[in-house]
C-alpha cells in the first residue's frame, strides 16, 4: 500500500512524516522547504506501506516545479490513499487545496494539524461537521507532539483498504455544465487524471495537460477555448478566475461552517514582528541576529577546537614513535589519523553549532521575515527576496542551497540564485575561515572575508542580472506564524546533516590524506604541486599548497585538513604568513564548487550551467584572491 | 488605485490579479482573488514588499507585483502596525 502526504507549505507535513518514518524528509518554518518527495517503508497494523511526503504546494495547478510533482505524483503513480494535512490556523486556504483533492476522486483522509496553534487563537474546529459535510474521515493531529499520528494512520490504512467512492464538490450551474460537456468529450480518452478533475484543469487552462490531451484528441483544444470563452462571457472575468472563485468560496463556506472563533490569547508572538520587521529596528535586529549566530559559531568552535587537535598531535607524535622505521605503514597510519583529526577537530567544532543555529532560525520562521526585509536590496543584484533563502542555506552547504531553488519560478532565477549561493562559503569552507584565518591572524579577518564575499557575491550578481535581463514577477511569499522550536527536532535536523558529512565527507576526508600521504611517502606530491604551480606562484602561495587546493574540489573541508598534512603541521603558523594564510583563505572561498555541488547543479539545472558555474567560480576567485594579494602587498603584509 | 499606493493600515477589496500568468497563479494560490478583502499590514522602504493580512494569513508582496494590483478602498484605518 502506498500513502502519500499532501498539503500546503508550513501545515506540517513533513513534521507528520518525520514521526512515522524517523528524520528523512528537510522540514522548515519556511514555505517550500520539501521540493522533492521522499519515500519511506513503515509498518501499519502489521503490513509494511510506503508513505510518501510529497512538497508542500498552495494549489495543484502545476504553475510550479513542486505543484508538477505532487500533481504527476498523483496521477502517475499508483497512490492507495491521500492524506490532506491542514492547519487549523488557516482552514479555508488549506480545504481550498482538499476541494481539489477531492476533484481527483481518490481515496482521501484529511489530518486538521496544528490544532495546539489553533486553540491559542481561539479557534474550535467542528472536525465531525467537516466528515460529514466532505464524505472522508477527518482526524485531529498535533504533528509536532506526536498528537493523533496513530489513529490518522490507521484511518489511512482503513480507507486505502477499503475505498469508498468520494464525491467531488459541485460548483456554479455554468461551471458544471462546461465541465459536463468537457468530461464527455474526455469519454474514453486516457487521461491522466480522472475525467472531470481533467475537464476542470482544462479549464483552468493548465497548458502541459492541454498539451497531453490535444496529442490523443485534437478536437479537444477548440472545446475548451469554445468552454472557456463561454464562461467568461457570462461570468466577466476569465474562466480560470471563475473557478478559482466558485473554489475559493466553497472552501470559505466550510469554514464558517465548522470553526468558531473564541477568545484570543494574545503572546510575544503577536509582538515580535513590530520589532524584528520594523524599517529601522529590523534591519538593526537582523544585524544582531546574525552577528550573535556567527559569534557563537566562533565561540564554541574556538573554544573546542585547540584541545582536540592537541589530543591529535599527541596521539600523532605516539604513533610516529611506535612506528618509526616502518615507513610504509606509518604513513598509511599518520594519513588515517590525520583524516580523522581534520573532521573531528577542525570540521565538527564549526559545524555543529553552525547547524544547531541554522536549524534554530528556521524552524522558529525568521528566514521568511529576512526574505521580506531583504527583498529591496536583492533586487539590487537581479534577485528577489525569497533568493535568500539559498543563500542562507548556503551557509551551511551548497548542495541544500542549489536545491532550495526550486522555490524560485522563472529559469533564469533559479540560475542565478545557484551561481550566487555557490559562492556562499558553506560550512566546509566557513572551516577554512575560521580554522585558518580567524584562529591565526583573528577573527576581524576572517570578518572582513565575509563581508568581501557579500561585497563579490553582490558586484557578481549585477553584473550577471545585467547579462541576463528578464523580468521575474518577484516576491509572493507566505510569511508563517513564529513557531517555538522543539529541541528534537531542531537536533535531529542538525544529525540529519552531521550524519551526511560522516557518511559522505568524512570518509573522502580520510581517504584522502591517505593518499596524500602514500604521494608524499612516494615523492609524488612534487609533481602535482609542479601541476599547481602557475596557480600557486601567482597567488604567493608555497608551492606545496597546489594539492591541498586540488583536493578541495572533492570536499572543500580537505583543503584545510590536507594543508596541514602537505605542510606538514597542523601549526599553520610556523609554514604560512599571515597575507598567505589570507589568500589561500579567500581563493578556496570563491574557486569550483565541490563535487557534490556540482552533481547537484547539473542535476537541477543541467551540463551546461554547472560548466558555467564552475567556470564563473573559479575566475572570481582567481580575480579576488590576486586582488587581495595585491592589496596585502601594497600594505606592506 | 494601485495597491502600492494605498495607506498602511487600510483595509481594502482586490479589483484583479497581476497579468504576469506566473504571478498570477501565485497570487491566487497565497488565497489572493478578484474581491477579497485585503488588510495592508506594513511596507518595508526603499520600495520594498508590502505585508499583507489576506484571510488570517501574512503575505508578502513585492513592490513590483503589488504595483500591478488594483484595489478599492473599504476602510482606512485598520489595525496599524508601524
Amino acid at each position: 500500500m502506498r500513502i502519500a502526504l499532501v498539503g500546503q507549505p508550513n501545515s506540517g507535513k513533513s513534521t507528520l512524516f518525520n514521526q512515522v518514518a524517523g528524520y528523512k524528509a528537510h522540514t522548515g518554518n519556511f514555505p517550500g522547504t520539501t521540493v522533492t518527495y521522499t519515500e519511506s517503508k513503515v509498518r501499519l497494523q502489521g503490513e509494511v506501506v510506503d508513505v510518501v511526503d510529497l512538497p508542500g504546494t498552495y494549489t495543484l495547478a502545476g504553475t510550479n516545479p513542486a505543484e508538477r510533482v505532487t500533481l504527476r505524483y498523483l496521477a502517475s503513480t499508483d497512490v492507495d490513499v491521500i492524506i490532506n494535512v491542514l492547519d487549523a490556523t488557516h482552514l479555508s486556504q488549506g480545504l481550498d487545496m482538499t476541494l481539489e483533492l477531492l476533484e481527483l476522486q481518490r481515496p482521501l483522509v484529511l489530518a486538521v494539524n496544528l490544532l495546539d496553534e489553533a486553540d491559542r487563537y481561539g479557534l474550535r474546529i467542528d472536525g465531525p461537521r467537516l466528515q460529514s459535510e466532505l464524505g472522508v474521515p477527518v482526524l485531529p493531529l498535533v504533528a509536532s507532539k506526536g498528537r493523533g499520528v496513530r489513529s490518522l494512520f490507521n484511518a489511512a490504512f482503513r480507507a486505502g483498504r477499503n475505498p469508498h467512492p468520494i464525491t467531488r464538490p459541485r460548483y456554479g450551474r455554468d461551471v458544471e455544465d462546461a465541465l459536463a460537456g468537457l468530461a464527455e468529450a474526455l469519454r474514453g480518452t486516457p487521461t491522466p487524471l480522472h475525467p472531470e478533475a481533467t475537464a476542470l484543469k482544462l479549464l483552468e487552462g493548465d497548458n502541459e495537460l492541454a498539451a497531453e490531451t490535444a496529442r490523443i484528441t485534437p478536437a479537444l483544444g477548440l472545446m475548451v477555448e469554445q468552454a472557456q470563452r463561454d464562461l467568461a462571457e457570462r461570468r466577466g472575468q476569465p474562466a480560470r478566475w471563475v473557478v478559482w472563485g466558485e473554489r475559493h468560496g466553497l472552501a470559505g463556506n466550510f469554514e464558517h461552517l465548522v470553526v468558531t472563533q473564541g477568545e484570543r490569547r494574545t503572546s510575544w508572538r503577536d509582538r515580535l514582528d513590530d520589532v524584528l520587521l520594523h524599517p529601522v529596528a529590523g534591519y538593526l535586529a537582523l544585524l544582531l541576529i546574525l552577528l550573535a549566530f556567527f559569534q557563537l559559531v566562533y565561540a564554541t568552535g574556538n573554544a573546542v577546537e585547540p584541545p582536540l587537535l592537541a589530543l591529535f598531535g599527541t596521539w600523532t607524535a605516539r604513533l610516529h614513535a611506535a612506528l618509526a622505521g616502518q615507513s610504509f605503514v606509518d604513513a598509511i597510519a599518520i594519513g588515517l589519523l590525520q583524516g580523522v583529526a581534520g573532521g573531528a577537530a577542525i570540521v565538527m567544532p564549526y559545524l555543529i553549532p553552525f547547524l544547531l543555529g541554522l536549524g534554530f532560525l528556521e524552524d522558529v520562521g525568521y528566514l521568511p521575515r529576512l526574505a521580506f526585509l531583504m527583498d529591496a536590496l536583492m533586487h539590487r543584484i537581479g534577485l528577489h527576496g525569497k533568493s535568500v533563502v539559498p543563500f542562507i542555506l548556503g551557509y551551511g552547504c551548497s548542495v541544500p542551497a542549489v536545491m532550495s531553488t526550486r522555490i524560485l519560478e522563472n529559469r533564469r532565477d533559479r540560475f542565478l540564485a545557484a551561481a550566487l549561493s555557490t559562492l556562499i562559503p558553506c560550512s566546509a569552507r566557513l572551516v577554512v575561515v575560521f580554522g585558518l584565518v580567524a584562529a591565526y591572524v583573528g577573527p576581524w579577518a576572517a570578518a572582513a572575508i565575509y563581508v568581501l564575499n557579500l561585497f563579490m557575491i553582490a558586484l557578481t550578481g549585477r553584473v550577471l542580472s545585467g547579462m541576463m535581463h528578464e523580468e521575474s514577477p518577484g516576491l509572493i511569499l507566505e510569511i508563517p506564524p513564529y513557531r517555538l522550536p522543539s529541541t528534537r527536532t531542531v537536533l535531529a535536523k542538525a544529525w540529519y546533516r552531521v550524519r551526511e558529512f560522516l557518511v559522505e565527507a568524512w570518509p573522502a576526508l580520510i581517504a584522502g590524506s591517505v593518499i596524500l600521504a602514500l604521494l608524499t611517502l612516494f615523492g609524488l606530491t612534487p609533481w602535482l604541486d609542479l601541476a599547481a604551480r602557475p596557480l600557486t606562484w601567482a597567488l604567493g602561495l608555497p608551492a606545496a599548497t597546489g594539492v591541498p587546493l586540488a583536493f578541495g574540489i572533492l570536499r572543500k573541508e580537505l583543503s584545510l585538513v590536507m594543508l596541514g598534512q602537505a605542510l606538514g603541521t597542523l601549526n599553520f603558523d610556523l609554514v604560512l604568513t599571515q597575507a598567505q594564510m589570507i589568500i589561500f583563505a579567500v581563493f578556496v572561498v570563491f574557486y569550483i564548487p565541490c563535487l557534490a555541488t556540482l552533481v547537484v547543479l547539473r542535476r537541477e539545472l543541467g551540463w551546461r550551467a554547472m560548466g558555467a558555474v564552475a567556470a564563473l567560480a573559479t575566475v572570481v576567485a582567481l580575480v579576488v584572491a590576486l586582488a587581495v594579494r595585491g592589496v596585502l602587498v601594497v600594505a606592506g603584509l | 488605485m494601485r495597491l502600492t499606493d494605498a495607506q498602511t493600515g487600510a483595509q481594502l477589496t482586490l479589483q484583479g490579479l497581476p497579468v504576469d500568468p506566473v504571478a498570477e497563479g501565485q497570487v491566487r494560490s497565497l488565497g489572493l482573488l478578484p474581491g477579497g478583502a485585503v488588510h495592508l499590514l506594513r511596507r518595508a522602504p526603499f520600495h520594498g514588499p508590502l505585508l499583507l493580512e489576506v484571510d488570517g494569513r501574512i503575505i508578502a508582496l513585492g513592490w513590483k507585483i503589488a504595483s500591478g494590483l488594483e484595489v478599492a478602498l473599504i476602510a482606512a484605518s485598520g489595525s496599524e502596525a508601524d
